[in-house]
């Protein structure tokens, strides 16, 4: 009796289980996505995760996502369910009705998570699927159905505790400053400026990347442009949470930021992470004329206020995902290397639209390091086939998996963000 | 939608399906079928067929087959695809943010994109290939066959009954058939040998095989009736079904009653695949043209 109480019971759970991943949250257009997908395999020759992991195709890969929720959804939705309801009942038995167990649920999750967010596989899809928002969409679904990796609650906790990725203070968000030969009385936080410049939580907080602001913050003084930090004012820009499916908690985060560059009286916020650029790009509504740091030392170079010395090196540029496939951006930073006499541009076998993640993406880093540091070796790969001295990029969770993973195993390749490049060879 | 309506639409569905049901002797009576398929003996030969004669055979079993067979499996078609629109509502937003794409994108993006698979031919000739004769192939046939239907039994157009417009329409259905037959084969072999960047499920395959098995059928009784007909002028637009026919000719056997039971399976396959397409991978023909659309938007592309 015992026993048929509990299988009851455990049943009564899935049944509930079931119903909680919902798609109201999804854009209609996302859910005829599901259906556009032929299972061509164009995306898996893209994927990334897959390239290091062909064993985890099955599991996955775009397609295998894509099939594997559209099953969790006619388990949920389909005729038959409606039909017959959602009770283990005589017609549901006969027709061999699908339903979904915890099990399935936490392995698809599992799934869901081990993904950069890059948006290779939209790149190549004949069906024209956004993958990258489709991602994000079933994240969300599966945050608010809490089928989600403990990861990323620690990671939630810390932002809405904090308001930075790392837990930190946030008060000291511009410690790096101190870093700097003269620092002025204002410290780079004025009340009020034309240009704001939005550290970002990593390169506030990672000693390992704490160059890039600090060489953008010595750019910006040498081009005489009037600038300010937010300083403890700056909260995380939303990114990790919305990455991680949970943008309603990164609404109040937005909201903030939003008033703090308002009261600096700014014309232009200017971003050197490029993850929190196309944020605010996508998320935020705002006047404010928005710019990542290749873009605004482009008009620098343009307006002569930066000038170089000639340098002779072999260089290659790594595309950052978010600044490269989702925002666009793919010629200003290879129009500034190409602004410094005696540097040579090498590009990797796969660059630009096609260029491969990282693995700093994505939170994939915080739910399977192995993985995201098998995806920055499969990179560290290409980098040293192109022959070059040193690879530049434009984000700083990049040049932090490539620097983490090189550093690891013991891999002697030099690797750096745009900004610290043009620093060091600027004139004057 | 809630799925009260769902259930109301159903059982509308289903009154509709048991009206096709018993009324399938009104489509399927000797007068209307010898109405509507008074030509047909030109090239059925009536004698072969099993047990009685043409129009008897075609009336008392294989229209009231059809007929039953159809209506069972548009029902579930339309079931199926009630499904869908349930699910696809359950998003939000508009589908496609209309305001947002230009006419000319409109053209540009269902022309290039989803009709000629730009963005495929890009990538892959071989896949390209695939799409051109499996998808591009098949919606072409569908097309003619549609024409074909409607111009002989529905209006009757001697143009394409006697004329030089059936001949066409032959022509192109041998054309089509061959080029999805290679499409399918092509795409039999890619999805048969093991790739890591490939994943082939069942689905994947009943949908190829089907398609195969339709067409190749169709061949079958292009050929079952040409292998009992005088070869004319006019049997050379039916250039694929004429050179099997010419094989199976030196093989004495009753290819009309063969017909009779090949016409059958042929037409369950055709019915099952119509069935198939809101359950299964096939449904991207509906899907993908929109996506495609979608990303022409500016706030998608």
């Amino acid at each position: 009796m015992e026993e048929v109480r509990e299988v009851k019971e455990e049943a009564k759970e899935i049944k509930e289980e079931v119903r909680e991943i919902k798609i109201n949250n999804f854009d209609k257009i996302r859910i005829f996505e599901l259906d556009a997908c032929t299972n061509c395999g164009e995306c898996i020759k893209w994927c990334p995760v897959t390239a290091v992991a062909p064993e985890l195709t099955l599991s996955i890969s775009p397609p295998a996502k894509i099939r594997k929720f559209k099953k969790i959804l006619t388990a949920q939705y389909g005729l038959r369910r409606m039909l017959f309801g959602k009770n283990d009942n005589f017609f549901n038995r006969l027709l061999r009705t699908p339903s979904i167990t915890k099990e399935e649920l936490k392995k698809f999750s599992e799934m869901v998570y081990r993904c950069t967010l890059c948006g290779g596989c939209s790149v190549s899809c004949p069906a024209f699927i956004n993958a990258r928002q489709l991602w994000t969409a079933l994240r969300e679904s599966l945050v608010e159905g809490g089928h989600f990796p403990e990861a990323a609650k620690r990671m939630k906790a810390n932002i809405l505790d904090a308001y930075n990725v790392s837990g930190d203070e946030n008060e000291e968000r511009t410690e790096w400053l101190e870093f700097l030969d003269e620092l002025p009385d204002h410290q780079y936080k004025k009340d009020q400026a034309q240009v704001a410049f939005f550290v970002g939580c990593v390169a506030s907080f990672f000693p390992l990347v704490q160059k890039i602001p600090l060489a953008f913050v010595e750019i910006l003084r040498k081009a005489d442009v009037d600038f300010t930090l937010l300083g403890g004012e700056e909260w995380c820009c939303g990114f990790p949470l919305i990455g991680a499916g949970m943008r309603k908690e990164a609404e109040v985060l937005i909201q903030h930021n939003q008033e703090a560059v308002k009261s600096k009286g700014v014309e232009k916020v200017v971003f050197a992470c490029p993850s929190c650029y196309h944020t605010w790009i996508d998320e935020y509504k705002t006047d404010i004329k928005i710019f990542h740091s290749t873009q605004f030392i482009k008009q620098l170079i343009d307006e002569g206020k930066i000038r170089f010395k000639e340098k002779k090196i072999r260089v290659t540029y790594h595309d950052p995902c978010d600044l490269g496939r989702a925002s666009g951006v793919y010629e200003a930073p290879r129009e500034i290397l190409r602004a410094i006499p005696g540097v040579e541009l090498v590009e990797m076998a796969d660059s630009k639209e096609q260029c491969k993640c990282c693995g700093g993406g994505g939170n994939l880093e915080m739910v399977d390091p192995d993985l995201s540091a098998a995806l920055a070796q499969a990179k560290i790969d290409q980098i040293q086939a192109t022959g070059a001295d040193t690879v530049i990029t434009a984000c700083q969770q990049c040049v932090r998996t490539i620097l983490t993973t090189a550093r690891r195993k013991e891999i002697p390749i030099s690797a750096m963000d745009i900004t610290e490049f043009v620093l060091k060879n600027m004139k004057g | 939608m809630q799925s009260g309506a769902i259930r109301l639409s159903l059982a509308v569905l289903l009154l509709g399906y048991l009206f096709l049901v018993f009324h399938a002797h009104a489509y399927a009576s000797e007068p209307y079928v010898k109405q509507t398929k008074k030509d047909c003996v030109e090239c059925h030969v009536d004698k072969h067929y099993p047990g009685k004669d043409f129009f008897k055979a075609e009336t008392q079993t294989k229209w009231r087959y059809h007929w039953w067979a159809f209506s069972l499996f548009l029902f579930v078609f339309f079931a199926g695809v009630l499904g869908k629109v349930y699910v696809w509502r359950m998003g939000h937003g508009k589908i496609l943010p209309t305001e947002e794409i230009e006419q000319k994108r409109v053209v540009h993006s269902l022309f290039f994109e989803a009709l000629l698979q730009r963005k495929l031919f890009q990538k892959s000739r071989l896949r390209w290939f695939i799409y051109l004769s499996e998808s591009f192939g098949f919606m072409a046939l569908f097309f003619v066959f549609l024409v074909f239907v409607f111009t002989r039994f529905a209006f009757k157009i001697d143009f394409f009954i006697t004329g030089a417009g059936g001949l066409i329409l032959d022509f192109l259905m041998d054309l089509l058939g061959l080029l999805i037959l290679s499409g399918t084969i092509a795409s039999f072999i890619r999805r048969s040998i093991k790739r890591p960047n490939m994943i082939t499920e069942r689905e994947d395959i009943i949908a190829v095989l089907l398609l195969f098995f339709i067409v190749f059928t169709g061949f079958l009784l292009e050929a079952f009736r040409l292998a009992v007909l005088p070869v004319t002028f006019e049997s050379y637009f039916s250039f694929a079904g004429l050179a099997l026919a010419s094989l199976l000719k030196q093989i004495p056997l009753g290819w009309t009653a063969i017909h009779y039971y090949t016409w059958i399976v042929h037409a369950t396959l055709a019915f099952i695949f119509l069935a198939y397409v809101p359950f299964s991978k096939l449904i991207h023909f509906i899907a993908c043209p929109v996506t495609i659309l979608a990303s022409s938007s500016d706030s998608q592309g």
